[in-house]
């Protein structure tokens, strides 16, 4: 019915469409620990030198660039930024004295102060695809990163780590569509969950549809879910919507961390955290 | 060099590529996808047989170099390459050929992708997806499609002079056009 070659090629197109469902099915149904992950992180520690040595060549000139697309910005946030500076500096005098009777008061009612270390790494790539918000970063487990791990940058939170080789890892930046923080607003403690959403601002979700909260208020960490520690800035609500029948608030969440300038990052590398870092 | 072997070099050339340099130039939020461009022109350049093969190397590869679940890609790639290589090479002179047909094959890749990313329970919101990456992607892929295709090819005419049976037999068709 067929020319010879035709069927021979629907063939070979069906082998290759079966090994490519085995293989899906296999990896959804092994999990985590499974042989397509350890490729999977042999790839990245692959890909990882030839991204780094790239990028090593590129930032002279991306630098050089930004400096120039900023220069005439520069002397407009120097005024601004004289003026903040002032009140800053009366705002720090009140806040240390705050932070002395804090510590006084968490003595005295017994509280442990929580401390976190921090190992500074530097990102070298970012993700393959259109469908993920990752970046690799130029630190892997013979440096001490381990799986879901929180990473922050001087900002704000970033993400988590969800790859780890010997000297690169993976982070899921918090726009990942599979990304999940549980987050909480500052200044009225009601929690939730941040959630990525293909989009530069990730959502805030399950904020009672009663609930008050206006444009601009800060969004923090809440601790819950035992991998991001609380009280980790996450950016600024910047869309507060009520959805028809729905018992929750839409709200959109813009980011402290501009992720597309983003060039250094700090892995919490906590050796003391509420739930055991899952090792690879 | 068979075809198969000289696609796969190319292959892990493009792939290098698209994990290292295309991250570097996105545009409204998104990177051309090399792969899936090499692996529609050569497929146009060669037949189906080739450019399911080579769409799903090149997919399993693109896999492999992410976090998500491994042969997504490669189902459709497969897919691309395969359907690919069955257009008819005499329309190939159109100059807007492998535009429109990488412009084509990106969306259907994508909405391909999507679709494996429901079964699976990660659905995506639909139109949000489509005007966010599919629709841009497909307009990067398919303006650097004449580029990459002319490229593939020169390139295979070039090789087609080694002697082997296959090849002299498409560059002889290649050429009686």
């Amino acid at each position: 019915m067929f020319p010879p070659r035709l069927k021979r090629n629907q063939i070979v197109l069906a082998v290759f469409l079966i090994l490519s469902v085995g293989v899906l099915t296999l990896h959804w149904r092994l999990g985590t620990d499974s042989f397509f992950n350890q490729t999977q992180r042999v790839v990245v520690g692959l890909t990882g030198p030839l991204q780094s040595g790239f990028s090593k060549i590129t930032r002279p000139f991306k630098n050089g660039l930004r400096y120039v697309r900023e220069m005439g910005s520069l002397r407009r946030d120097n005024t601004r930024m004289k003026g903040e500076v002032t009140k800053l500096r009366e705002e720090v005098i009140s806040l240390r004295e705050a932070k002395r009777e804090n510590k006084r008061l968490k003595q005295l009612a017994g509280f442990k102060e929580d401390k976190y270390t921090t190992l500074a790494a530097r990102i070298i790539g970012n993700s393959p695809n259109n469908w993920q918000a990752t970046v690799v970063i130029d630190k892997g487990s013979a440096e001490g990163v381990a799986l879901r791990m929180p990473v922050v940058s001087g900002e704000g939170l970033v993400g988590q780590i969800s790859k780890v080789s010997s000297h690169v890892s993976e982070v899921q930046l918090i726009l990942d569509q599979k990304s999940g923080v549980g987050a909480q607003i500052q200044k009225r403690g009601e929690k939730g969950i941040i959630q990525g959403d293909l989009d530069k601002e990730p959502k805030l979700n399950f904020i009672s549809k009663d609930s008050r909260v206006k444009k601009g208020e800060a969004v923090i960490t809440s601790g819950l879910g035992g991998i991001f520690p609380k009280g980790i800035l996450i950016g600024f609500t910047s869309e507060v919507k009520l959805a028809p029948y729905s018992m929750y608030k839409e709200i959109k969440v813009t980011p402290i961390v501009k992720f597309s300038r983003l060039e250094e990052v700090l892995v919490i590398t906590n050796p003391q955290p509420k739930i055991p870092w899952k090792k690879e | 060099m068979s075809p198969f072997s000289f696609g796969i070099l190319l292959l892990l050339v493009s792939f290098i590529l698209d994990v290292v340099l295309a991250p570097h130039f996105r545009v409204m939020g998104v990177q051309p996808d090399l792969v899936l461009l090499f692996v529609v022109c050569y497929a146009l350049v060669e037949d189906s047989l080739v450019g399911s093969a080579i769409g799903f190397f090149g997919g399993l590869l693109e896999d492999l170099a992410s976090t998500g679940v491994v042969g997504l890609n490669a189902f459709t790639k497969t897919l691309v390459g395969y359907l690919s290589g069955l257009l008819d090479h005499r329309v190939s002179k159109w100059m807007f050929f492998p535009l429109v047909v990488v412009f084509i094959a990106t969306i259907f890749n994508e909405l391909a992708f999507e679709g494996l990313l429901f079964l699976l329970g990660e659905g995506v919101p639909f139109t949000k997806a489509f005007f966010r990456i599919v629709l841009p992607v497909a307009i990067y892929n398919s303006l650097l499609a004449p580029l990459v295709y002319s490229l593939i090819k020169r390139i295979f005419l070039r090789e087609s002079q080694v002697p082997s049976f296959r090849l002299d037999e498409k560059a002889f068709k290649l050429k009686e056009k």
